[in-house]
């Protein structure tokens, strides 16, 4: 049917999450099928690139591109697809952050190659094989896509129209886009987060919230949280305070702490250096009075060491995005 | 944005290292930057001259001078701005002086480096807000707590400034602890007449129709800020019309119930309604309702019978809740005496003829339990007394400091012990004499010639032990060296250190001022503004800041009224100084991230809003909560995020 | 004055030894006075610095350090007043504990210590001051550049 516009899903370097929030659409699903043409979608249907490349450019009405970007098929396929629609939507926490994927930029791909080629205990692989681009097998030469150093996020390869973050996104996200487009209601401007606030998690979540001094640390499965009362206040790190507001803060809902899906607030860079910045100014170290340097130096350290893994548990969803982005090397 | 730059050769100590034709080249590449003038001193007369003319002639829209510290010059040069009618706060110092050719030895860096600091200011005046100073009605009118002299001296000097004054006193008496001392040092002046003067005025002269003093009241709640406090007070009744009272007295004759004493710590007994003392302001008595047989079911009606005038004595009086608003609050609470029973050892408490010298000072009053004169339990005067100084004083297991007050009283009683007892001896026990200023110490060397009197310095109060064997007291103590002695006498005074009030925890809750570590209310500088509490507004006044004597306090009461006078000046609005933290209240999600780290408390979470409020004028820009808000909802005025990054990214060009 | 001229002269023209960048943050109330009073008593001091003046170390934010070194800086110094000292009380407490969640997170992204470096400078520690930026400069010397560089440069791809 030529006449009903296009519609992509692409899935990149992501675990598959942003695919089953398509169909948890339910039967709105068939809504979405009548009024458009679900062209292309790698774990759903059968076009081929080739079709894609085929296509006029512009062609494709909306493309929902989840995942990050970590080889070079997913940097190719994010410069087809930009070429060829006309609302390119970062989709999922992975395509706009960088998200789990991300998280390997604190390593090296060296790293990476040693501990799941070399390293790992499984592994069964005398002759020290790495996989490389070109294979000369008697049949031809194999291809595998280029494995980048870095993890990047969708925006910092190609431009993009419009956000929909969550891990995974929120179905009546997409649903709100697939609407405006059918009616043909005017769309917010440019680079806008759908369905983002301009605000915090905090703003949407009903805990009783007092002025923050937390004196300890605690892991989810340590302690059973008073469920009234704001989780961060109970020493479990929430990501709410320096997460954009939008989800209906679901996580926190049901006493479990925001992990940060929706990426930084507006207007803030740095999600993890938020976080840093909100959770160092709220130590409680029961007072000043007459410590030294050093001893506020010690203690700080005695509450911090409640946390492992800071960078990983700051940045889970934004460290490709992030100011540093990476580990330097 | 056309910015004009000015470099000041700071009479050649800048150009000897720093090229100003290379800066100016540099300069000239950037598009921001309209033109680039130099002058030879620009902070002087001619020099701000010549940059209002030349501002006047060019207008710029922002303004960079690099020359010396903005410490030093950037009030100078904002003043030059505002007269021309550019905003002041359109203006950034780069600091090349100082910073570049004091410091760095070869030209050429240094060169570079102004270049860079110029270009850092230049990036950022061009995000410059255009700030104002805002303006702000104030309540003139003040409370002061506490009728000490500290108290009486502030309220009377903001009184004769014409302001209206609340006086809230916790006691039904005026005068604080001088009234109860028989004689004062250093000259041995009359105790209560040295404060009668004063509590005249306050009570009945010119400009007491300015005080309003309620007594038997303490403050239970303090909302708003400096210009604007609403202060409410609970006034205990005093079942005695201070209006219609005439004094007379004949109600204290006519009580049958007596109870403790508490004005002479309990060493007599007084009338359920009675005055706290002879001679004791406001002439006026009151009845303690827990002493009077009418709280034990009884129907006694004795004391309003005996009174001559009606409707004097109420028995329907109760507890009320005042409100009164004020601009500032003076805290002139007093201090304590640190508590003796910390130091088992001395017998305080546990063995009979052993007193602090508080309750020594009511024994050597004419108007204290024995009228003035001094007796041991049996009636018969002591033969010898001892003195111990420094008790918990100068001592890490007790107070630390020396209060700097003790050494001047204790030989201020030598003097009056002697005047009463010739024949008696005086044992001064101490770990160290200190008696500054320049009348003080003639008491001291009057003891030290008395033949009659003798000295002991101890090394330590945890040696020393006071034993009581029939009436007779023995002091075992060891000296410096580490020997042992004894002392025999018939009385013990213990002179403790002076300790922040006993009110200090609950008034410092009500109004937000942290005590310092010694249990004083907490200057906002120890030599710069001792008179001041950290939160504005607030300003503190006598013992109750630190240990001090009567001049010091007198002293600071008439500074805490300076402060006020100046502060809260007739005519003058209050100015805000924009230079604060101000919170977007669309990003503000509530989170209360920022509701602690705030060192004034200026942040609040009106309930209406649900998000965070910052209060301009308990702001004083520090910019911390700027840096703690997670979801960038504060700005730090003129510290923005922005304009650093501005900064930052043109000086590492 | 004519021989360190020739001197310096010299060592500009040869490539001469790494010269870092860095980015101090000074509370203006006692670290930037102690630094005019290193200006005031002209102890010669390494130019490698650049000040940027705030009120209070309070006001540094973790940003501005990432962001220092994303722009190219080498190493950020914070410079506080002693504990106690803050002219707001409590700003230097704020800025230990948040560097010390700083230090915590730059080891993961393999940013040294060193790098970021906060300490208490009153208004009369002109000396200290010089010391204190001297040795970081020659800390940072050691360690050589960050290299962080652009941001496209570390996204570079490149065979697996
Ligand atoms: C034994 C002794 C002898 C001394 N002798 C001398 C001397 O000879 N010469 C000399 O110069 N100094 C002497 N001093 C020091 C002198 O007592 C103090 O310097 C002086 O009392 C300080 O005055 P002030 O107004 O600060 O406090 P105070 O005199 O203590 O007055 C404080 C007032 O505030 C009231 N108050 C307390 N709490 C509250 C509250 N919560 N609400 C309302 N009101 C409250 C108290 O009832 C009191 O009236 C002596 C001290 C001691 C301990
Ligand atoms: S629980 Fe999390 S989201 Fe909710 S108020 Fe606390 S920090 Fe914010
Ligand atoms: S920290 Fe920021 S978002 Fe949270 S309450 Fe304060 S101003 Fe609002
Ligand atoms: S800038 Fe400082 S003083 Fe002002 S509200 Fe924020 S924390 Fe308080
Ligand atoms: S003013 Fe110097 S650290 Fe706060």
């Amino acid at each position: 049917m030529p006449d009903k516009p296009k519609l992509s899903v692409y899935w990149a370097s992501s675990c598959g999450g942003c695919e089953i929030a398509v169909v948890n659409l339910h039967e709105k699903i068939l809504e979405v099928d009548r009024n458009f043409d679900f062209f292309f979608c790698p774990c759903l249907l059968d076009t081929k690139y080739r079709d894609i490349e085929a296509l006029d450019d512009g062609a494709i009405a909306i493309t929902l591109f989840n995942g990050a970007i970590r080889t070079s098929e997913n940097e190719e396929m994010a410069l087809l697809l930009r070429r060829k629609s006309q609302l390119l939507i970062a989709y999922g926490s992975c395509s706009a952050g960088g998200a789990i994927p991300a998280l390997s930029n604190l390593s090296t791909r060296a790293g990476h190659m040693r501990t799941n080629y070399l390293e790992g205990p499984s592994l069964d692989n005398p002759g020290g094989i790495l996989p490389q681009t070109a294979t000369l097998v008697p049949e031809g030469e194999l291809e595998l896509p280029a494995f980048f150093e870095t993890v990047k996020t969708l925006p910092q390869v190609v431009e993009v129209d419009y956000y929909i973050p969550g891990c995974p996104p929120e179905s009546k996200q997409i649903w709100s886009v697939v609407e405006a487009v059918i009616q043909g209601t005017p769309l917010p401007p440019r680079g806008s987060v759908l369905g983002g606030g301009c605000s915090t998690v905090c703003q949407e979540c009903a805990k009783v919230k007092s002025d923050k001094k937390i004196a300890a640390f605690h892991r989810t499965y340590e302690i059973v949280p008073d469920p009234r009362q704001c989780l961060l206040e109970q020493g479990l790190i929430c990501l709410g305070i320096a997460t954009r507001d939008g989800c209906g803060a679901l996580c926190p809902a049901v006493n479990m702490p925001c992990t940060g899906c929706y990426g930084p607030p507006e207007g803030v860079a740095d999600q993890g250096a938020k976080m840093l910045a909100a959770l160092g100014s709220d130590l409680d170290l029961g007072g000043y009075k007459g410590l030294t340097e050093e001893q506020v130096a010690r203690q700080a350290d005695a509450i911090l060491a409640g946390i492992p893994d800071l960078a990983g548990t700051l940045y889970r969803y934004s460290l490709a995005g992030s100011i540093l982005r990476r580990r330097s090397q | 944005m056309k910015t004009g730059v000015y470099l000041c050769a700071c009479g050649g100590t800048i150009t000897e290292k720093v090229n100003f034709e290379k800066v100016a080249a540099d300069l000239g590449k950037n598009p921001e930057v309209a033109y680039v003038h130099t002058a030879e001193f620009l902070c002087s007369e001619e020099g701000k001259q010549f940059l209002e003319q030349d501002l006047t002639e060019h207008r710029p829209e922002r303004v960079v001078i690099a020359a010396c510290s903005p410490r030093e010059i950037e009030g100078v040069f904002m003043q030059v701005m505002e007269r021309v009618g550019l905003n002041p706060y359109f203006l950034q110092i780069a600091n090349i002086r100082e910073h570049v050719a004091w410091i760095t030895p070869d030209p050429e860096r240094a060169t570079a480096k102004a270049s860079a600091l110029v270009r850092g200011a230049v990036a950022r005046v061009g995000l410059h807000q255009p700030l104002e100073r805002k303006e702000l009605d104030v309540c003139r009118d003040v409370v002061v707590v506490g009728a000490g002299p500290a108290g009486l001296k502030a309220a009377l000097c903001l009184a004769e400034a014409g302001r209206k004054v609340v006086l809230v006193e916790k006691t039904p008496v005026l005068g604080g602890m001088p009234v109860r001392y028989e004689e004062l040092f250093p000259n041995m002046e009359c105790g209560p007449c040295l404060l009668e003067p004063v509590m005249g005025e306050v009570l009945h002269g010119e400009h007491a129709h300015n005080i309003e003093i309620l007594t038997l009241s303490e403050v239970v709640e303090v909302k708003g800020y400096y210009g604007n406090f609403a202060v409410t007070i609970k006034q205990a009744p005093r079942y005695v019309d201070t209006v219609k009272c005439v004094g007379c007295g004949e109600c204290i004759a006519a009580c049958p119930a007596a109870t403790k004493n508490e004005f002479n710590y309990g060493l007599d007994e007084r009338k359920a309604i009675s005055l706290p003392f002879a001679g004791s302001l406001p002439n006026v008595p009151f009845l303690a309702f827990d002493a009077c047989l009418r709280a034990h079911g009884e129907d006694c009606q004795l004391c309003r019978a005996a009174c001559p005038v009606e409707g004097a004595v109420r028995y329907d009086d109760s507890a009320k809740l005042l409100e009164r608003s004020a601009g500032a609050i003076v805290v002139a609470v007093g201090s304590d005496l640190y508590d003796c029973t910390r130091l088992p050892a001395l017998g305080y408490g546990s063995v009979s003829g052993v007193y602090t010298s508080l309750e020594f000072e009511r024994l050597l009053a004419r108007n204290g339990p024995t009228g003035g004169e001094l007796r041991l339990p049996d009636g018969t005067p002591p033969k010898s007394v001892a003195i111990v100084h420094c008790v918990g004083s100068l001592d890490e297991h007790h107070q630390p400091y020396c209060s700097g007050v003790c050494c001047n009283y204790a030989f201020k009683f030598n003097h009056l012990v002697r005047k009463q007892l010739p024949e008696s001896r005086i044992h001064h026990l101490y770990k160290e004499l200190v008696t500054p200023g320049k009348e003080e110490f003639a008491l001291c060397r009057h003891a030290g010639h008395d033949p009659q009197t003798s000295f002991w310095r101890y090394g330590d109060i945890a040696d020393l032990q006071v034993a009581a064997e029939d009436g007779h007291h023995t002091i075992r103590y060891r000296d410096t060296a580490g020997t042992s002695g004894q002392i025999e006498a018939d009385m013990v005074i213990l002179c403790p250190a002076m300790v922040g009030p006993e009110s200090a925890g609950r008034l410092s809750a009500v109004l937000d001022t942290p005590p310092d570590q010694f249990g004083f209310f907490q200057e906002l500088h120890g030599k710069l503004d001792a008179a001041q509490s950290k939160v504005r507004g607030i300003y503190l006044a006598g013992a109750c800041q630190s240990p001090m004597d009567i001049r010091g306090a007198i002293g600071q009461g008439i500074a805490a009224a300076g402060y006020v006078l100046s502060g809260l000046a007739e005519g003058r609005k209050l100015t805000i100084d924009p230079i604060t933290a101000a919170v977007n209240e669309l990003a503000c999600s509530g989170c209360r991230v920022c509701g602690s780290v705030c060192p004034y408390k200026a942040i609040s979470f009106p309930p209406d809003k649900q998000v965070a409020s910052v209060n301009a004028l308990l702001c004083h820009g520090c910019g911390t909560c700027g840096a703690a808000c997670p979801a960038a909802a504060i700005q730090a005025h003129h510290f923005a995020s922005p304009q650093i990054f501005a900064e930052m990214e043109a000086i590492l060009q | 004055m004519t021989e360190p001229m020739t001197l310096a002269a010299t060592e500009a023209a040869s490539p001469g030894p790494f010269e870092p960048k860095i980015v101090a943050f000074l509370c203006n109330w006692c670290s930037y006075a102690g630094a005019d009073k290193a200006g005031a008593a002209q102890i010669p001091c390494p130019d490698n610095v650049r000040v940027i003046r705030i009120m209070c170390s309070g006001r540094v934010e973790p940003e501005f350090v990432l962001q220092a070194f994303r722009l190219g800086a080498d190493g950020v110094l914070i410079l506080a007043c002693h504990a106690g000292d803050c002219h707001y009380k409590e700003g230097n407490y704020r800025a230990i504990q948040r560097h010390r969640l700083l230090l915590q997170m730059l080891e993961q992204f393999g940013i040294d210590q060193q790098r970021c470096r906060l300490d208490f400078v009153a208004a009369s520690e002109g000396e200290k001051y010089v010391r204190v930026l001297t040795e970081t400069v020659e800390a940072i010397r050691t360690l050589g550049p960050l290299g962080l560089g652009p941001p496209e440069a570390a996204a570079a791809p490149g065979p697996v």
